[in-house]
């Protein structure tokens, strides 16, 4: 049973060279347009990992972090933030709200592995 | 990588548009909180996209930008409206940086708009030293690898806490494992009993020495994303693989725990010690060789709607009128052999086609909604140019029309609106002392006709002043002197080559597209436009175009050996008529049903050997209210006729708006009713 992974970004390209790069390694990947509509996915499901833009229309990472953490199934799973930059006030603010770690963009598909790889196996 | 940039550039198209939109809107509700943390958003977005898929000049421009639009969505700061005309410029600046090698130019334009956005922050940020915070586009610098291995001493005493973030202790472990040989102590002192134990804390430590060849900042790594750093500890116990040498291992852990400094025991101790590089926390570097699992699966959740390329939806609507052929052809060869089978296959493969012709239709039409940012900023530069104050007022825009006209109308649109700007509103004090309200008005409405789109752009300027284009008409020779023309025929001359009644080329508009080239476009599209205008009310320019270009439903009529479609949308009735009862007629009319009919014999037109049959049909179409007899031989079946365009040298030259391939591999004229009637009658 494949790892699943629940992306959530607002941009459509970002999205899919995240799909891409991560179904590629072998993962199963969900993808959710903002934070919104990432929790309706979530609503009764489970996944393995949360990988999530920062800014997003609707609901943003922040608060969908803040709420997913309230979902008793996924107190535990580790979440990813997006960022743009090495703002480390981003970074402690994201992890306040219960975020394992991040990843800043741009990335490649190295890296982005490799981070994943810290989290979950 | 390639269909990740062509979708990257897609969107960014969109985050223009959303940007223009946004800004215009602004315009009138600059404290609108929702658009400005929107145009942040999508700059920041751009930014982190532009790096990942190599425009890094729109990544370093909208780094600036982002920071511009971080005043007022943090500092609520108002934005004013020479913020917004600078941003709107800079998108302009973007849509020419959109490239993955710049040239030195676009480089420079790129420094140019960076140091303009810098200004402008610098213009509202209350501190004058406004930080300008560095380009976020990061190289990856690899920091060196010292291929010998060092020992180091890992002391990692996780927050009980630490789980609560998703943090696995357990992975992190592994990670080290995967970087090196090591040696690793579990300690479980301090777990509680089980009644006093909380099962969502972490009660276990670990105590590791590695032996690795990468650097400290590589270790320092795999803890990245620990929270509590206060409870990692890393020591060098060894610039050589002391691993297995206890003796060293026992005597560095007696010296930690007394207290005393640890002294490096190695006689060849190398004194270019690995330099701490620049922290960059990013940069993760692991040489790890974890298991990827095999078996990919991916699927999709959550997506309603694609984006496709437009050049494969043409494909696909080239593909749907080669079909549409070759189903013609069928049903040509089935219709020969009479086979019952045969037949009833063809008629469903026939229904087919026309729902996957409908269907292919359906999805390359956009509504004219999707262009509309284009007028409003048109007008909105304008009004600052020209000093003139618009609005713009939009109605039934949902209309929908094919991609490709709609690409193609564009520019004559936005001609059109031009003129109306500089030549149809007056300035304020003219509108006033005419007793108008000083706030000009330019009204864009468009609708469904039939398979014909009407869209109407009416200024409430000037109007036309006919004497003035009459004067001017006969000075270029348009028209002779003496020719006595109505009013709408003297307007309709703005239309002609060769016209324009600018006094002064302003910087608006005379920039050489004059509307006669406006014309010439609409009419390639098989469009017309018309022109009606009344003094110091208003100017309307109404254009009618097909829904589509390429497919019409047709009749195809026969008439001596040759073929022609006539566009179903424009066929009244049918009506039986004689053909010496025709000749015997006068001028060219027949009686029908109590109507004089102007009509066209296509027999003595096309074949004009005086030997048309007897019986023969009139084909009763209507253009603009206006009802032609064409009369054929024969009606063969309903058609759908898939246009091809004529080559240059017939285009634009006679009736016809293009031809099609039939069964029999004969070809049809398709025939535009618009110019029929104005060639005959």
């Amino acid at each position: 049973m494949p790892k699943q992974i629940l992306i959530v970004d607002d941009s459509e390209s970002i999205r899919e060279v995240l799909a891409f790069s991560i179904a590629n390694a072998g993962y199963e990947v969900m993808v959710a347009s903002d934070g919104l509509d990432a929790l309706k996915y979530l609503d009764g499901r489970t996944i393995d990992l949360l990988l999530t833009d920062y800014h997003m229309p609707n609901m943003n990472g922040l608060e969908l972090i803040k709420k997913v953490r309230m979902l008793e199934s996924y107190k535990f799973i580790p979440i990813l933030v997006l960022t743009t930059e090495n703002q480390f006030t981003i970074m402690k603010e994201a992890r306040d709200f219960g975020a394992t770690g991040w990843l800043t963009k741009p990335f490649n598909t190295e890296k982005l592995l490799q981070t994943l790889r810290k989290v979950i196996r | 990588m390639n269909s990740f940039i062509e979708k990257f550039k897609e969107e960014v198209n969109d985050y223009f548009e959303r940007l223009e939109t946004g800004l215009l809107h602004l315009e009138h509700e600059p404290e609108n909180q929702q658009i400005i943390d929107e145009i942040f958003r999508i700059m920041h977005s751009m930014k982190g996209s532009g790096g990942m898929f190599g425009f890094e000049l729109i990544s370093e421009v909208t780094h600036e930008l982002e920071s511009f639009y971080d005043i007022f969505r943090s500092k609520k700061r108002i934005i004013d409206s020479e913020a917004i005309s600078f941003t709107l410029n800079s998108i302009d600046g973007l849509k020419r940086l959109m490239t993955i090698s710049p040239t030195s130019e676009e480089v420079k334009l790129a420094e140019k708009m960076k140091s303009e956005t810098r200004s402008q922050i610098a213009r509202f940020s209350d501190d004058p030293e406004y930080p300008i915070s560095q380009s976020s586009v990061k190289k990856e610098n690899l920091p060196p690898v010292d291929l010998s291995q060092q020992t180091w001493y890992i002391s990692f005493i996780p927050h009980p806490e630490i789980l609560k973030n998703g943090t696995n202790p357990l992975f992190l472990i592994d990670e080290l494992n995967a970087l090196g040989e090591c040696n690793i102590q579990v300690h479980f002192d301090k777990l509680p009993s089980l009644s006093e134990m909380n099962p969502e804390h972490c009660y276990i430590s670990w105590s590791i020495f590695i032996a690795t060849s990468e650097n400290l900042d590589t270790l320092n790594d795999v803890f990245i994303f620990v929270n509590d750093k206060k409870g990692i500890q890393i020591e060098k116990v060894s610039s050589n693989n002391v691993l297995h040498n206890e003796a060293i291992l026992a005597k560095f852990l007696n010296a930690k725990y007394s207290g005393e400094e640890w002294i490096l025991v190695e006689s060849d101790l190398k004194k270019t010690e690995t330099k701490p590089d620049e922290k960059d926390e990013a940069d993760v570097l692991l040489k790890s060789s974890a298991e990827i699992p095999k078996n990919s699966v991916f699927t999709q959740t959550t997506v309603d709607s694609i984006r496709v390329d437009s050049q494969k939806i043409d494909q696909y609507l080239n593909l749907v009128s080669e079909l549409i052929t070759a189903q013609s052809r069928l049903e040509m060869i089935s219709s020969r052999l009479n086979h019952p089978d045969l037949e009833m296959i063809t008629e469903s493969f026939e229904k087919l086609s026309r729902q996957l012709r409908d269907n292919a239709f359906d999805m390359s039409l956009i509504p004219l909604e999707s262009v509309a940012v284009r007028f409003k900023r048109l007008i909105h530069d304008l009004s600052k140019s020209l000093d003139k104050e618009v609005v713009l007022v939009t109605e039934g825009l949902e209309t929908e029309l094919d991609k490709n006209i709609i690409e193609k109308l564009i520019e004559p649109l936005l001609h059109i609106v031009r003129n109306s700007m500089d030549h149809g509103i007056e300035s304020k004090s003219e509108r006033l002392g005419k007793l108008k309200p000083a706030i000009g008005t330019i009204k864009i409405k468009a609708s469904t006709a039939g398979s014909y789109v009407l869209i109407e752009i009416e200024d409430d300027g000037a109007g036309l002043d006919l004497k003035k284009i009459r004067r001017k008409a006969v000075e270029k020779g348009i028209i002779r002197d003496d020719v006595k023309l109505s009013n709408d025929e003297i307007s309709q001359l703005i239309f002609e080559a060769g016209f324009s009644t600018a006094e002064l080329v302003t910087d608006v508009s005379g920039r050489g597209v004059g509307m006669d080239v406006v014309k010439n476009r609409i009419q390639e599209m098989r469009g017309m436009i018309e022109l009606s205008t009344e003094k110091d009310r208003y100017t309307r320019i109404s254009i009618r175009l097909p829904l589509s270009l390429s497919i019409i439903d047709g009749l195809l009529t026969r008439v001596g050996e040759g073929y022609y479609v006539i566009p179903s949308s424009v066929v009244r009735k049918i009506h039986f008529v004689k053909y010496k009862l025709l000749k015997k007629g006068f001028r060219q009319v027949v009686e029908l049903e109590g109507a004089q009919l102007p009509y066209l014999n296509m027999y003595d037109e096309f074949v004009g050997d005086g030997n048309a049959p007897e019986d023969q049909l009139a084909i009763v179409v209507s253009f603009n209210n206006q009802l032609f007899g064409l009369v054929v031989d024969e009606v063969i079946h309903e058609y759908q006729a898939v246009i091809k365009p004529l080559g240059k040298l017939l285009n634009g030259k006679n009736a016809f708006s293009g031809a099609s391939i039939l069964g029999t591999g004969q070809l049809a004229l398709v025939i535009d009713t618009n110019k029929m009637i104005k060639k005959y009658s």
